[in-house]
């Protein structure tokens, strides 16, 4: 038991115990050092990006101790007025969520689907990286990279390193973004009356009239923390109209509320044009006038041509001849379910605030099978009163000056060249698909469309994927199609936060860094006449071993593929993505993201540069404030040329007529034949003016009596907040919704009719699909129709969005499945509103 | 003496929650325990129908029945008016919760936050759980907001009520509450009554406004300006 | 210029400073034999016996008794196994070695007093490490910290640290060690960890 006095001073030493007349540290090994304790719990505001909704707000974080504790507006953003909605608050939650992925997985289970358990094991980043790359090298060996197929999801301004870069150095052609599941038809209502392929802004400070169609914005997308914060103004200033099937938060606060029966919105926009041409209410200055000053547009009357001289816009005789002169209010009120007496109200007023009148567009209009003509029908009632670029009706944006991806073309070998040019696996441009984005045949992107590409291996087989920030066998409708084509696909890496429903059929899963709090990155994106930039900081480290999706991930596999023989790619990045302060190559994962990042953002930082809006002292002072913005945009700037066909605005869309004879041309037809493929009655010359269709609708009412249609939720943080406590316990802000639930919304009388209560658990059932959850009796649905908002019934996910999630028992149900893959063609869009499907309701 | 209370103009508010999600954020609230939250009724029948929202908080009454009511003066009023809570005296008694008319007052029936103590993982080894998120972050709820603990609880135990304080530990560094911080729309005023020339003394004076419950007694200091 | 005050702390602290050093060091030992086992035991007793010579002889026997237990490998593997049991698990732990479960009078852990824990080694610039997966108050961690507290005033003289080091102990480490060394007499199976409860209760409650 004795020891030397030298041998005690070692084993003291090693064992970490004082010794007199000695100094040192304590040595600790339960605890430790703790670098942030300086004693004061005084946090810092860091700015960053909310990814909520597509907003994309700069916000900023209050950090303490190395955590989140709080989110606000970043009060250097014009465009939100410093403010956040409810949803950047429920991003805290979603950074601390007990359910996020903390180091890749790999299954260890080869069968997939929804009931297999993957039998998830954790592996390293090396590992990972190292199996992907195998797969990835074998397509190459066997020179068909095109069997790569990488899914978008959310994604930030530097998303073509790994969507577009990446890809198409591997080889493939296949890069499918997630935009037209939730938009794009709405842009085909702008882009094919005033050839702007984009959301508009609005004016809304000068505004006296603001119809909104199916758009809710003071709940949901594009705008939201700028209209609330601007709303009780604009309600004391214009009157409100709400064009919704649903007494929606905005159609709350509206001074009309317009129900109209979901998929007949076109029918209600050429009748408001109808009595607004009939009276003799439009906008003589935008628009012209009788060459005799004498109003010809009578009911059922078709008119000369000649008689009239345009100004501002092309084809207004056309369109009233073709379509708009029987188009009455009466003919109007059948379709839509509202009265004449208020179509023609609204019309009126609407004309009479000219041109401080605002049409305002959204998807629930547009994402329709035939809703591709209900969108340009309620964007020309903008011109028909003049508001297009004008004082208090639409806008265009400013530019941001960032930058653009580097050429990758001379990084490209033969086996790349090759495969990028075969067809793509969203089937775009086939004679049923025009997905005529910009006026291209095969121009936009068919999203859900890639499920059925997999699945009839058409135009090929799919033998790996890379999918990143999406959930599609969740957020697709149809999502049943999808959970077919993954379990089929040999080879699935999910990039994601959350073991999702996606991550379920995953044969890796890596941990994403979570993005507003997590990730180095920017967006950009307009509201209150500003547009900006803003940057997306990593605000705290992250507690979990995860990467930053677009840059980190597309270097380590840039790496990987390198020393496996292809060193393409990290040779692109290296020379194209030099740091632009001190002209570095990067040599890490990060540093190749940190100085992507200062590059495609040194138009905005770079004080040296010239730009139209705010200067910023260089990098740091970007970092630090956050936000970059424009000035406002000029009044009347495309009035001389809106960029279409004929340079005007145009109600007969000679852009359209082009890109659908191109199409057809393609095809080898004629344009009554594509209009058939793509399910749109028009024939004839009506395709190239806006008019009214049905709806189509899928089942038969004596089989499914319910046309169904959902909503979104003022607490969506697309379907990923759904796992948080905050969006479960404040589910009930959205008008007819509950705490804690899913409710299908059904009238009373119905409800009567189904001897069903609030409460009662219910089976909804489409020609497609089936789901389960609970109803609720309310008065803000029409009596036939039965509403719900998507964003719950996750069966996979996290404990809080499952009611179990090791069962896989959903909360509720989701309306993915039950609402059918169907598409709004000309757009490429996914057709998930206006009563797409009808359904049957049964209890349970 | 001051008399602190609040204006909601409900004309500007459009029933986001911006306002009861914040308030569990700035006071470390545990789930299903709600200071700020809201009333909301749907009247008529389609198409002629309304919907309200009307956010509600602690009162702050001058005449306070949880402060009657309370044995033991844990319930006391202050001296900007605010009605507040001494956890220390508490003795869990609920008088308080059943003397206020507004069902503001809130009991812990539970050790608070089990959320963050669970250990389940849903894929082992591959996802976090509760107490392992918590512990890795290093506060007994990650985004635990330790300015909170200066006038009151930081998280209020098990078997004693908590309710709204009116944020006293930011009006005492001269900050708003953080709901009206908070309110993307603007809608909350909070100043004292007793002060002319206050912000929300101008807006009673401007509109006609409202309390919840008066007749209940207890004068009320939130107003309620328009109409959503 | 000192004042006389001054002075008679710094003699008073000189004369203690032995007797300080070794007192942190039996917190550092004790907390070092609450990890799971291993062949540096028997160094850990030796020292822990040498730290003991001035502060409590009386106690010198107790370790005695542990070290002749600890020096055979069949004997590390007895301690491993009823280490486990006593304070691992998986299954129903037999002396949990956590706070919480005593002093917020549940079956859980994290409990209230978890987190005062966490927030007391804060407010004392530490942190949990990230190598010790353990809950703030797991009984390794609390020790521990009594021996950084005692070292700091060792090295600083700040008696700011004495009573941080009071107050930690007794509102927390000393409300609980003795439910919890009960708990290990009542089910260990070796006499290691029977003295090693005496040995630490003695310790703790004696201080």
């Amino acid at each position: 038991m004795k020891m030397t006095r030298r041998r005690f001073l070692q084993a003291s030493a090693a064992t970490g115990l004082l010794v007199a007349g000695t100094t040192g540290l304590p040595a600790l090994k339960a605890l430790a050092q703790d670098e942030n304790t300086s004693t004061s719990v005084e946090g810092k505001w860091l700015s960053t990006l909310c990814q909520g909704c597509t907003t994309w707000c700069a916000i900023q974080a209050y950090v303490v101790d190395g955590r989140v504790i709080k989110v606000r507006g970043n009060p250097n953003s014009k465009a939100a007025h410093g403010k956040t909605c409810p949803r950047g608050h429920l991003a805290i939650q979603q950074l601390y969520d007990p359910d996020r992925v903390k180091v890749p997985m790999k299954r260890t289970n080869p069968k997939k689907g929804r009931t297999e358990d993957p039998q998830f094991v954790s592996i390293t980043w090396e590992e990972a990286i190292d199996t992907i790359t195998d797969k990835m090298m074998e397509l190459r060996n066997n020179n068909e990279p095109e069997k790569y197929l990488l899914l978008r999801g959310r994604y930030s301004g530097m998303a073509d390193i790994f969507y577009d870069a990446t890809t198409k150095v591997f080889g493939s052609p296949n890069n499918i973004s997630h935009s037209s599941i939730c938009a794009e038809a709405e842009k085909f209502g702008p882009y094919y009356t005033e050839a702007y392929w984009d959301y508009r802004d609005y004016d809304l400070a000068e505004t006296r009239y603001v119809l909104l169609w199916g758009a809710d914005p003071v709940a949901s997308n594009r705008q939201v923390p700028h209209v609330i914060n601007v709303w009780g103004q604009v309600l004391d200033q214009a009157t409100v109209v709400a064009i919704d099937p649903r007494l929606s938060a905005s159609a709350a606060k509206a001074q009309e509320w317009m129900p109209v029966i979901p998929g007949e919105d076109g029918a209600l926009a050429v009748a408001i044009a109808h009595v607004i041409l009939a009276e003799g209410l439009w906008n003589k200055e935008f628009v012209g006038d009788f060459k005799e000053g004498v109003n010809l547009f009578k009911k059922g009357e078709s008119i000369s041509e000649e008689s009239f001289e345009e100004k501002r816009t092309f084809g207004l005789v056309k369109w009233w001849n073709l379509e708009l002169k029987d188009r009455t209010p009466e003919w109007a009120s059948e379709r839509v379910g509202v009265p004449a007496e208020q179509i023609i109200r609204v019309a009126r007023g609407f004309a009479k605030a000219a041109p401080y009148a605002i049409s305002w567009l959204s998807p629930g209009t547009a994402m329709q099978v035939r809703g591709g003509y209900s969108a340009m029908a309620a964007h020309a009632l903008n011109a028909l009163v003049g508001s297009v670029e004008n004082v208090g009706g639409t806008l265009r944006g400013s530019s941001v000056p960032t930058g653009k991806l580097p050429s990758y073309e001379v990084y490209q070998d033969a086996v790349s060249k090759k495969g990028t040019k075969n067809k793509k696996i969203d089937q775009r441009g086939y004679k049923e698909f025009p997905a005529l984005k910009s006026g291209k045949s095969g121009g936009g992107v068919l999203t859900n469309r890639v499920a059925d590409g997999m699945l009839d291996k058409d135009p090929y087989e799919i033998k790996m994927a890379i999918a990143y920030w999406c959930n599609h066998p969740f957020s697709c409708t149809g999502a049943q199609r999808w959970e077919k084509a993954l379990e089929q696909l040999p080879f699935l890496v999910h990039i994601t936060t959350n073991p999702s429903e996606m991550a379920q059929y995953a044969d890796i899963v890596l941990p994403a860094a979570m993005s507003v709090f997590e990730k180095w990155s920017f967006n950009k994106s307009k509201a209150n006449k500003i547009a900006f930039a803003s940057i997306q900081q990593r605000v705290v480290e992250p507690i979990w071993d995860v990467r930053i999706d677009e840059g980190e991930v597309s270097w380590l596999l840039a790496e990987s593929l390198a020393k496996k023989g292809f060193p393409n790619l990290i040779e692109y990045f290296k020379n194209e993505f030099k740091d632009p302060e001190t002209g570095k190559s990067p040599t890490t994962s990060m540093e190749f993201n940190m100085f992507a990042l200062k590059y495609y953002t040194q138009g905005v930082w770079d004080p040296s540069k010239e730009k139209k809006g705010d200067t910023l002292n260089g990098w740091q002072d970007f970092v630090d404030k956050g936000v970059w913005n424009s000035i406002e945009p000029s009044y009347f700037k495309n009035w001389e040329d809106f960029g279409t066909e004929t340079t005007k605005f145009e109600f007969y869309s000679e852009t359209l007529k082009k890109a659908l004879e191109s199409h057809a041309e393609k095809h080898k037809t004629n344009v009554d034949d594509i209009m058939e493929a793509t399910k749109y009655l028009a024939r004839g010359e009506l395709a190239f003016v806006p008019h009214y269709e049905e709806p189509f609708r899928w089942g038969e009412a004596s089989e499914y009596p319910f046309i169904f249609f959902e909503h979104r939720s003022r607490l969506n943080r697309e379907a990923r907040s759904a796992n948080t406590l905050w969006y479960q316990e404040f589910k009930d802000v959205d008008p007819g919704d509950e705490a804690w639930n899913d409710v299908a919304k059904i009238n009373p009388i119905d409800g009567a009719k189904l001897s069903i209560q609030s409460g009662d658990k219910i089976r909804i059932t489409s020609p497609t699909g089936s789901i389960t959850c609970a109803v609720k009796l309310w008065e803000g649905v029409r009596p036939g129709t039965v509403a719900k908002c998507y964003g719950q019934g996750h069966w996979a996910y996290g404990k809080v969005a499952s009611l179990d999630y090791g069962k896989r028992t959903p909360r509720g149900g989701n309306n993915n499945e039950i609402l059918p893959a169907d598409w709004e063609r000309l757009s490429g869009s996914t057709a998930r509103h206006g009563g797409v499907t009808r359904i049957k309701i049964e209890k349970v | 003496m001051a008399r602190y209370g609040m204006v909601i103009d409900l004309h500007k508010c459009v029933g986001c929650g911006a306002c009861g999600i914040t308030c569990k954020n700035e006071n470390n609230v545990d789930r299903d325990i709600f200071w700020a939250h809201h009333l909301k009724d749907t009247t008529g029948v389609f198409p002629n129908v309304k919907y309200e929202f009307v956010p509600t908080l602690c009162n702050h009454c001058d005449d306070a029945a949880c402060v009657k009511s309370c044995p033991t003066k844990a319930m006391h009023k202050d001296d900007k008016g605010l009605t507040l809570h001494d956890p220390k005296k508490c003795i869990g008694c609920k008088s308080c919760m059943q003397a206020c008319p507004y069902e503001v007052i809130s009991f812990n029936y539970n050790a608070p936050h089990a959320f963050w103590r669970d250990l389940a993982s849903v894929i082992d080894k591959g996802t976090a759980s509760g107490q392992e998120t918590a512990q890795e972050v290093g506060a007994p709820i990650p985004y635990y907001n330790p300015d909170r603990a200066a006038t009151y609880e930081g998280i209020r135990s098990k078997g004693i009520v908590e309710k709204c304080t009116l944020c006293d530990h930011r009006l005492a560094k001269g900050e708003q509450p953080y709901c009206v911080d908070s309110c993307p729309a603007g809608a909350r005023t909070v100043g004292d009554f007793d002060d002319s020339a206050s912000e929300v003394n101008k807006l009673i004076a401007q509109y006609c406004s409202r309390q919840l419950k008066p007749h209940a007694g207890t004068k009320p200091k939130v107003f309620y300006i328009r109409s959503f | 210029m000192a004042s006389p005050i001054h002075n008679q702390e710094l003699i008073q602290n000189s004369l203690n400073q032995t007797d300080l050093i070794q007192t942190a060091n039996i917190y550092k030992l004790l907390s070092l034999l609450y990890s799971p086992p291993t062949e540096e035991f028997d160094e850990i007793l030796t020292l822990l016996g040498q730290n003991l010579q001035s502060l409590k002889p009386d106690l010198i026997p107790l370790v005695s008794g542990m070290k002749s237990l600890s020096a055979s490998t069949s004997m590390l593997q007895d301690l491993t196994i009823d280490h486990a049991k006593l304070f691992i698990g998986p299954f129903d732990l037999l002396a949990p070695p956590y706070g919480s479960i005593y002093l917020d009078g549940q079956r859980r852990i994290m409990g209230d007093s978890t987190m005062e824990v966490l927030q007391f080694y804060r407010q004392a610039g530490l942190n949990l490490s990230n190598k010790f997966k353990q809950p703030p108050d797991h009984i390794v961690t609390e020790l521990e910290f009594m021996y950084y507290l005692t070292a700091q005033y060792v090295t600083t003289g700040n008696d700011q640290w004495l009573m941080k080091k009071e107050e930690f102990l007794n509102n927390y480490l000393s409300k609980w060690i003795m439910n919890f060394t009960d708990r290990i007499q009542e089910s260990a199976k070796t006499t290691f960890y029977k003295n090693l409860a005496c040995l630490t209760l003695e310790l703790i409650l004696e201080h």
